[in-house]
Order: structure tokens, then sequence, then C-alpha cells
């Protein structure tokens, strides 16, 4: 039996506003990610993330050294989005001044993180490690980036791995299909898109026509 | 050392487009969907580097900003399944943690936070996909629609079954893991 008092809708939609809101703080700096977007696009890879640290540092290191407690909140928000630019540049001012602290996660560091994604690895490539190592995604990330700083190839190379039945994911993209064109199919077939894209991709690829239009 | 944005080199026009106007509001959407950011940083990268390739015909939609986040909220679907859901809850005890000020009532605020927050993970990811777009986003239902792919009454419905969820719970605690 439910003994909670009866919340209205608007105060049930208030609530989970907040709710919602209060997650915004894990959000990934845009530059990091555009970083990444580039590195992923350029070849070889440019470790553009060094630039920004080296500004940001100069910006904050006068306003955090004269106050205790600006170094404590800035240290709490670091800590909230270890990706952020503030805990970029918060690292950096710490550090300046002899303090060894970071806002990444615990056994992962900032250097670890850059060579990580610096060297071309997916999202794919982590699962394939995790899986090798029976490693949870920050510390294999952490693990292969430590290797790449000591200058060792971790087991799997940047890129290298797909997806079971990635070819036909990709030959269904190259093809020109759309997401609408997704869902038609999936409607059709009665499949959820990743298998439809697949399914897809297979008959492009054996030269069938899709059953569209 | 000359330290300026400059020195970032630019790789394509159509990668410049989507970063400078979609990126900050993918990474937000995403991170709010998952409520994980090292998930949301690698989801939007996946997407935006797909959406990359054929930015031109999305640039040409009336609302490409609904069809990068329809991009978005599909590959979160298909990755869960892919992934068997993986518990990626890296943050709630260290959001806690940078929060625990001297202010009580800022840190009960808090806890309730996590605790509604528990509840919306534990929806079918349908529905609070539904609850993001409307209540984050602050989309109309006929939007949410096409980001959903999904007729405007199956999005009223989806939001309805999860305010009854929600409004049948007792939201001050953590649901059963």
């Amino acid at each position: 039996m439910n003994e909670h008092p009866p919340l209205d809708d608007d105060e049930l939609i208030a609530r989970i506003t907040r709710a919602l809101h209060s997650r915004e703080a894990q959000q990934p700096d845009p530059a990091v990610v555009a970083a990444r977007l580039r590195a992923e696009l350029a070849h070889p890879p440019e470790a553009t993330v060094t630039t920004l640290r080296r500004r940001g540092g100069k910006l904050v290191a006068a306003g955090v050294v004269t106050s205790a407690l600006a170094v404590a909140g800035a240290g709490a928000a670091a800590a909230a989005n270890p990706y952020s630019d503030a805990a970029r540049r918060f690292e950096d001012v710490v550090q300046s001044v002899g303090i060894d602290w970071s806002a990444m996660p615990a056994g992962y560091t900032r250097e670890q993180y850059e060579a990580f994604w610096g060297a071309g690895y997916t999202t794919e490539d982590v699962t394939a490690l995790e899986e090798l190592w029976h490693t949870d995604t920050t510390e294999t990330k952490a693990r292969a980036g430590q290797l790449l700083l000591e200058g060792d190839a971790p087991p799997v190379a940047p890129g290298r791995v797909a997806l079971p039945e990635q070819d036909e994911v990709d030959a269904f993209w190259s093809a020109g299909y759309t997401i609408e064109d997704v869902e038609t199919l999936s409607e059709v077939w009665h499949t959820d898109a990743f298998e439809t894209k697949a399914r897809a991709g297979r008959l492009i690829l054996d030269g069938e026509p899709l059953p569209l239009d | 050392m000359s330290v300026d944005s400059a020195a970032i080199p630019i790789v394509e026009p159509a990668l410049d487009d989507l970063v400078r106007v979609h990126l900050a509001g993918l990474l937000r959407y995403a991170t709010v969907l998952t409520g994980d950011g090292h998930t949301a940083a690698d989801l939007v990268q996946e997407v935006l580097l797909r959406a990359h390739v054929r930015w031109t015909r999305i640039a040409l939609l009336e609302r490409p900003d609904l069809y990068l986040r329809r991009m978005v909220t599909n590959e979160h679907l298909s990755w869960r399944r892919r992934w068997h859901v993986r518990t990626i809850r890296p943050a709630a005890d260290e959001v806690l943690a940078a929060h625990a000020d001297a202010h009580s009532d800022h840190a009960d605020d808090v806890v309730h936070q996590d605790a509604m927050w528990r509840h919306l993970e534990a929806l079918p990811p349908r529905q609070r996909a539904v609850l993001v777009l409307r209540y984050y986003e602050g989309l109309s239902d006929a939007e949410i629609s096409q980001v959903l792919g999904t007729s405007p009454a199956t999005v009223r419905s989806h939001a309805s079954r999860a305010l009854a969820t929600l409004r049948d719970t007792d939201l001050s605690t953590r649901p059963e893991q």
C-alpha cells in the first residue's frame, strides 16, 4: 500500500523538471568533444586540448589562489564535471601551486584520457578492450591511455573494432538512406532500428532492392 | 607560445557548422537523456560523425535540430539494447559530495532530485525520452513526435503513462534496485 502523500500534477512536473536539470552538471565540455571529433576526422589526430589548458590556467590563476573558499567551490564544481573546461583550468591552477589533485575519476588521469581519445579510439574499441581485460569503462580507458603514454600499443588498434554487421550498417548509410527509411522499414519488418539497418545493408550488399516506395 | 583558438585545425566547414550550432545543445540533451556525461560524449560523438557525412542533406531539413535529436535518441535506445543496458553510474555519489555544503536544505534538495532521477531512470526508455524532451528540452508534443518518429497521440500516451507511474510512486526514496 502506498502511504506517500499524493502530488498534484504541477508539483510532480516541477520535481521532474528539477531532477532533469540536476543532471546538467555532468555535461561534458563541448570543446573537448569537438576536439575528439576533429581528432577522429583529421589524420594524424591533433592534440588540440593542450592550447586551451594553457590559456585557461593563466586566466583563472590569480582568482583562485587568493581565496581558500573559492578553491573549495571550484574543486566541487570540477569534481561534478571532470570534463569541463573549468575543471581543466582548476586542475592546472592547483597543480601549479603544488597540489596534486585532479577532477578526473580515481585512477584515470587527464593525460590518459587525452592520449586515449587522441589516438583515434572509438567507443566500440573501448567495449572490445573491456571484454579483453574484464575492466570497467573508466579503468579500460585509463589502462589503454597509460600504455600509449608509455609508448606501448594496446591490444586493440584504434578504430579496428567493427560491430557485428557493421559492414551492412555502413553500406546502408553509404547508399544514402535516412532515418525515415529506417523507420519505414522497421514497420514493414517489425524490427528495431539496428536490426533494420543490418538487414537492409545485407540486401544492398547482395544487390537486392529494399521494399521502399 | 601563441595560445589562441586559431591553433585548432579547421577540418571541414560541415563539422564547424555542426559544432558551432548544435554540439552544446546535443550534449546537454544527451547528458540528461542518459544521465551520464561520459556516455553522452561518446554517443554525441558517434552521431555527429555520422551526421557530418550527410550534413548537406540534413541541413536542408526544416528542423535539423530535431533531426539530430532523433539520431541521438535512436542511438541511445539502440545502445541500450546492444550493450544490454550498461550500468555506467559513476556520478551519483560524486554529485552528492560535490553539492554537500553546509546548507542542509540544499542537501535535501539534492537527495530528493537524486531519488526522482532514479525513478525516471526506471521508466521504460521511450517514456523517459518523452519526459526529457517535454520537460527539459521544452518541445511540443508535435515536435517530440518528430524526434521519436511517432504520432503526437503516442507521445501523449507515453507521457501520460510515465506521469501515472510516478504519481503512484513514493518519490522520497530511491526505487528498488
